[in-house]
């Protein structure tokens, strides 16, 4: 009897252990997933209303360009976006590439924005979505 | 007595409530607008927020596009044409051009020449500083000189178009067209055009001119 006892504790015990290693192992992965230096801001309630949220920046052409994917997700959302680009001494660069531009989002829908900014010398980007009340 | 102390309590509170409450919904202050972060409702004429959006949608498109990089590797020398106004508003198509031409210049590629315009110069100063050539009150070191100025190897010319639909529902639909093209003036070629619609629709009282 006091055997069977020691031996579900042990049982226990070894599986508290095992879970708690599994859970120190796993890597935390940031979400957004935002390339390091830029920013990528979710206004209330867009956080619920998008997923797998990614920012990039691609170099390869003339001028560099933030392509920012994901899915939508709950309900189908009018939303308005605005890039601010900063040079690498974290200038802003000023002109119409901050102005927000508009777009749909559906639900389990993938979707790409994707923005050009205006000088080379653009270094690093802020996005951000917010709700629109105008569509 | 207790009634009419009632009757004359309910004369004076109701209305009171009811016009604190009304004031509490309107806003009577004039408020200044952050235009970076401007929520405001939508009209159905054009406001700055779309000649900021077809403009920054356009010269970003003829930026990422190419167009505007000099094959010999310096600078295009940009000349504004004609801007077409074909809508049934009153518009100044510098509210367009400006930004256009203000993102251009900053991107290092392109300089403009205010120069040369076709109803005249934008600036009539170029020309009205050498008209001091050979006149004694002025150091003829400082007056600028003949074959100085840089003539324009491009220009960018366009329209703004507008049409009216009535829906079925009553309601109204206004479409707006921004369109722009870029022109080697050596060859007469198109490098780039581009137009962009912008669509409102609201009630069909609404005056959008």
């Amino acid at each position: 009897m006091r055997n069977v006892s020691a031996f579900r504790w042990l049982m226990l015990t070894s599986l508290l252990l095992t879970l708690g290693a599994c859970a120190s192992t796993q890597t935390q992965s940031e979400y957004p997933a935002v390339e390091a230096g830029n920013r990528l801001d979710l206004e209330y309630p867009i956080e619920s209303r998008t997923k797998m949220m990614s920012l990039t920046i691609r170099r390869d052409a003339n001028l560099p360009t933030v392509i920012i994917s994901g899915e939508g997700a709950r309900a189908r959302t009018a939303i308005e976006w605005s890039t601010q680009w900063f040079t690498a001494d974290g200038r802003e660069v000023s002109g119409t590439s901050n102005r927000f531009r508009r777009a749909t989002i559906n639900p389990d829908v993938a979707f790409t924005l994707q923005a050009t900014a205006p000088v080379p010398v653009a270094e690093t980007v802020h996005v951000r979505i917010r709700q629109s009340d105008n569509m | 007595m207790i009634l009419d102390r009632f009757i004359c309590i309910r004369r004076f509170v109701i209305p009171v409530i009811a016009g604190l409450a009304l004031g509490g919904c309107v806003t009577t202050g004039t408020q200044y607008v952050d235009t970076q972060d401007d929520r405001g409702d939508a009209v159905m004429a054009l406001d700055y927020r779309d000649f900021q959006q077809a403009a920054g949608e356009m010269v970003e498109g003829m930026l990422s596009s190419g167009a505007v990089i000099d094959p010999d590797g310096g600078r295009r020398v940009l000349m504004v044409g004609r801007i077409t106004n074909d809508t049934m508003q009153r518009i100044d198509t510098d509210q367009l051009l400006r930004p256009i031409r203000s993102d251009l210049r900053r991107s290092g590629r392109v300089v403009l020449t205010s120069a040369v315009g076709l109803q005249g110069p934008e600036d009539e100063s170029s020309m009205a500083v050498r008209e001091l050539r050979n006149s004694a009150e002025f150091d003829q070191r400082t007056v600028a000189g003949e074959g100085q100025m840089i003539a324009p190897d491009s220009s960018l010319s366009g329209s703004i178009r507008q049409r009216m639909i009535t829906m079925d529902d009553g309601r109204d639909q206004v479409e707006y067209y921004f369109e722009l093209a870029l022109t080697d003036i050596n060859t007469g070629l198109v490098l780039w055009e581009d137009q962009r619609i912008i669509v409102k629709r609201g009630a069909g009282d609404t005056v959008s001119w």
